[in-house]
């Protein structure tokens, strides 16, 4: 082949090339950050030393002994059952789980588990705190296990708080998530605290709460509230440091997040224990975002929305994640919800009409909860602008939480007309407005609103509940005029 | 040349014609892509399954007010994921669906079913001229398709270890049937099921035998494709019998003595007792009064609590539904 002939070769190539489609942007690199992760902790734990054999008189011993023993004389069988180890743990579990037993015998194995305190130990507990069929045993297990003091209890506990409905065993799993510097159970022990129906129970409970908070180092229950609602921006509150067995079960908590796993249940029970794990959790959150699966991303970034204020030093990584394009609309709704007002200017900029359309809807949702009066333009503009009804609809709910609903009353009232419009959140939208509304009309007004709904404890059908809107809807636009 | 061949002829040259046609014409032009933002857009095309979704449990999804108390108005964001998914086509089948942040009044809507990852829409032909450019997709069609979210509770599990398979029919052919039985028709996006009674009915056979003196009812299994109930832990049956009134009097209360359900999560005492696809479940009546002439009923409940769970009326539940009743004679 010719010189001449490669040249004229090359040169067809090199033009070829020049009108080829231009190269995207660099495709995000993505990496098994979380099978990473819980692979260098679990080298990090050291070893528990195996189960030997033990005499099973010498348990039975200590567990009978331990029934009836009293004051000091207890010390001698919580000391002597951790010398023998796990090899303890089956008998104890035998006992603990033996329902023809005394309740006296069952509260020992109990608290010789919690004395063993190993992590097989440890996981017996919880095992028993999920699945025994007596309340009692159940708040047994949480109390102990709040005793034993291994944090990497939490997320079990933290767990039980959604399924335990007994008032004494929620009472535990509060208590010792507080011990655990967990404030997950903070909203439980005051709704026990409040309610009237236990008085003794809601006396502990008031109590328990004073405890936390000076533990935590609040000056009193509601400013530990106060502190733990707001995400604590000044770091006023002491925080747990984390073990290693802890990030590790809060790691593996990630991993069930994953689209390895079909069935939902694990994944709700992982997304409600990480939103409640605290600072801890947040910032494993944080660094999941960067995970190749993308069921991981986008639930570490809700888990991260349902924190809240909690999770305000995720919003880097997360207005990091609004460059991920799967990930993006979860990232916007979460940096509105942890309150982090430096992703205004990229969820503004993501309202524009080259913007895909999930992302839009949340970038408006996001600001809304922001509440920044400087977002109010650019709301205003695309709430009167042709765009796509929800996109308007969305704008118009946060311009509301803006405090801007005079503006937008007259179209929700429509909405709430309108078989295409989501008359419910139109309807949950002009309630808010007319709440912050101080005008005896508009008070006559929520008084006839309030009128409609429907009576406590009864679920309307889809009918009535169209109905209803429809007859507010009517009540407002009568009112409009005067409001 | 005779007419016989000259028609053949013709006939040839008309053929040739087309087959010309049909090879040289160009393509048919392609739609402009589009953005869909709300299953509306679907409406002016497709009235009918429009119609029957828009009155469909699937368009309840976000709104129905018994889910919104379920889910606390949907502060427990878990439930958003089935109620308002992503489209289908984005994750995948066996994959779990992932929530939607836009549009989530519509529930699960058109798109979340036919909208595919390119833009065009999931169908049951390939027409790239029409305005949504349908794409055949018999995915569409697959038990599994309905499994990313139905199958949570494990009901295309149930079907997969039933004898529906084999014979095989798979969901669609018992919730969306051809419309009048029609193949030409299209399918019925009502997606009836645990709402519609004639289904119900058709699920399960109720009767009773006499053995030894006393009743022993029969329930079993004849229809659904599943266990009956299923999908949903709310979902319960419960059978009750009470004495046959002589006539002209007032019958009694109903006298609760069987629950089928699945129990949920923190139901820790509870067994799962559901009747599996083809099951037969034989439950003698032990009381004495009940040795004489009966009627037993089978009803249906979307919630599974009564006011008063130690003695159930089904007549003060809103949402109890008769499904069977029948009278035993001795």
């Amino acid at each position: 082949v010719s010189r001449a002939r490669l040249a004229l070769l090359g040169a067809s190539l090199a033009v070829l090339a020049a009108c080829s489609q231009p190269e995207g942007p660099a495709a995000l690199t993505r990496r098994p950050l979380v099978a990473e992760r819980i692979a260098a902790l679990e080298s990090a734990l050291p070893p528990e030393p195996e189960a030997g054999p033990v005499d099973p008189e010498h348990v039975a011993g200590l567990l009978h002994f331990l029934a009836r023993a009293r004051g000091r004389e207890r010390d001698l069988p919580l000391l002597e059952v951790r010398e023998l180890g796990d090899g303890a743990i089956p008998q104890l579990q035998g006992a603990l789980g033996d329902t023809s037993r005394n309740a006296d015998l069952r509260a020992a194995a109990i608290e010789l588990l919690a004395a063993l305190g190993t992590r097989r130990a440890i996981g017996t507990l919880c095992d028993h705190l999920e699945r025994a069929p007596e309340a009692w045993v159940r708040a047994h297990c949480a109390w102990r296990l709040g005793e034993a003091g291994r944090d990497l209890a939490l997320p079990r506990l933290v767990l039980r708080l959604n399924y335990e409905r007994d008032p004494e065993a929620r009472f535990w799993i509060a208590s010792s998530l507080g011990a655990m510097r967990n404030d997950a159970g903070l909203e439980t022990l005051w709704a026990i605290a409040q309610g009237g129906q236990e008085p003794e129970l809601a006396a502990a409970a008031a109590t328990r709460l004073e405890e936390l908070a000076s533990a935590a180092g609040a000056t009193d229950a509601r400013e530990h509230w106060a502190l733990f609602a707001s995400g604590d921006p000044d770091r006023r509150l002491r925080r747990h440091s984390p073990s290693t067995e802890l990030r590790l079960e809060i790691w593996r908590l990630v991993e069930r997040l994953s689209g390895a796993h079909f069935q939902l249940r694990g994944v709700d029970d992982a997304r409600f224990a990480l939103a409640r794990l605290g600072p801890a959790a947040a910032e494993v959150l944080a660094e999941a975002l960067q995970e190749e699966d993308v069921y991981v991303r986008v639930h570490s970034a809700q888990c991260l929305e349902r924190m809240g204020p909690g999770a305000f030093d995720a919003g880097p990584a997360l207005m990091a994640g609004l460059q991920d394009p799967e990930l993006a609309p979860a990232a916007a709704l979460a940096l509105g919800a942890i309150g982090y007002p430096l992703a205004e200017s990229r969820l503004q900029a993501a309202l524009s009409s080259g913007t895909p359309h999930e992302l839009r809807v949340a970038a408006v949702e996001a600001l809304g909860r922001l509440r920044l009066p400087s977002s109010s333009a650019a709301l205003s503009s695309l709430f009167a602008s042709e765009e796509a009804l929800d996109l308007r609809e969305r704008a118009a709910q946060a311009l509301v939480a803006l405090g801007r609903g005079r503006d937008v009353a007259p179209a929700l009232i429509g909405w709430m007309e309108s078989r295409e419009a989501d008359r419910h959140a139109a309807e949950s939208a002009f309630a808010r407005w007319l709440s912050e509304e101080q005008s005896p009309a508009a008070l006559e007004l929520a008084a006839a609103w309030r009128e409609l709904a429907p009576p406590p404890g009864v679920i309307p059908t889809p009918a009535q509940d169209e109905q209803r809107i429809a007859r507010r809807a009517a009540l407002a636009r009568a009112a409009l005029p005067r409001l | 040349v005779s007419p016989i061949r000259g028609i053949a002829g013709l006939c040839l040259l008309a053929l040739a014609g087309w087959a010309l046609l049909a090879v040289f014409s160009p393509p048919a032009e392609e739609a402009p892509p589009q953005s869909f933002t709300s299953s509306w857009q679907c409406r002016e095309c497709h009235p009918a399954a429009f119609a029957e979704w828009e009155g469909s449990q699937h368009a309840l999804s976000w709104t129905n007010p018994a889910v919104r108390a379920l889910s606390n108005d949907f502060a427990n964001t878990n439930c958003i994921d089935c109620h308002a998914p992503r489209p289908i086509f984005e994750t995948g089948l066996a994959m779990r669906v992932l929530p939607r942040s836009s549009r989530r009044q519509e529930g699960v809507d058109c798109i979340s079913c036919h909208l595919l990852p390119d833009g065009r829409v999931a169908g049951t032909i390939d027409r790239p001229s029409a305005p949504c450019r349908p794409v055949l997709r018999v995915e569409l069609q697959r038990p599994e398709y309905c499994g990313v979210c139905h199958d949570q509770h494990g009901t295309v599990q149930q079907w997969k270890a039933s004898r529906w398979p084999e014979a095989g029919l798979g969901c669609i052919d018992c919730h969306m049937p051809r419309r009048e039985g029609d193949p030409a028709g299209g399918r019925d996006h009502r997606c009836l099921g645990g709402n519609d009674l004639g289904l119900l009915r058709a699920a399960v056979d109720l009767r009773g035998r006499r053995e030894a003196g006393r009743w022993v009812i029969e329930i079993e299994n004849v229809g659904a494709g599943h266990a009956f109930p299923t999908d949903e832990r709310s979902r319960a049956a419960d059978l009750f019998w009470r004495p046959l009134p002589s006539p002209g009097a007032e019958p009694g209360p109903w006298r609760h003595f069987h629950r089928i359900r699945d129990p949920y999560r923190q139901e820790v005492d509870l067994v799962s007792n559901l009747l599996q696809a083809h099951e037969l479940r034989r439950l003698p009546l032990e009381e004495e009064e009940a040795r004489g002439a009966i009627e037993v009923a089978l009803f249906y409940l979307r919630s599974p609590y009564y006011d008063d769970m130690e003695a159930p009326d089904p007549l003060t539940k809103a949402d109890a539904v008769l499904v069977h009743r029948v009278e035993l004679r001795p």
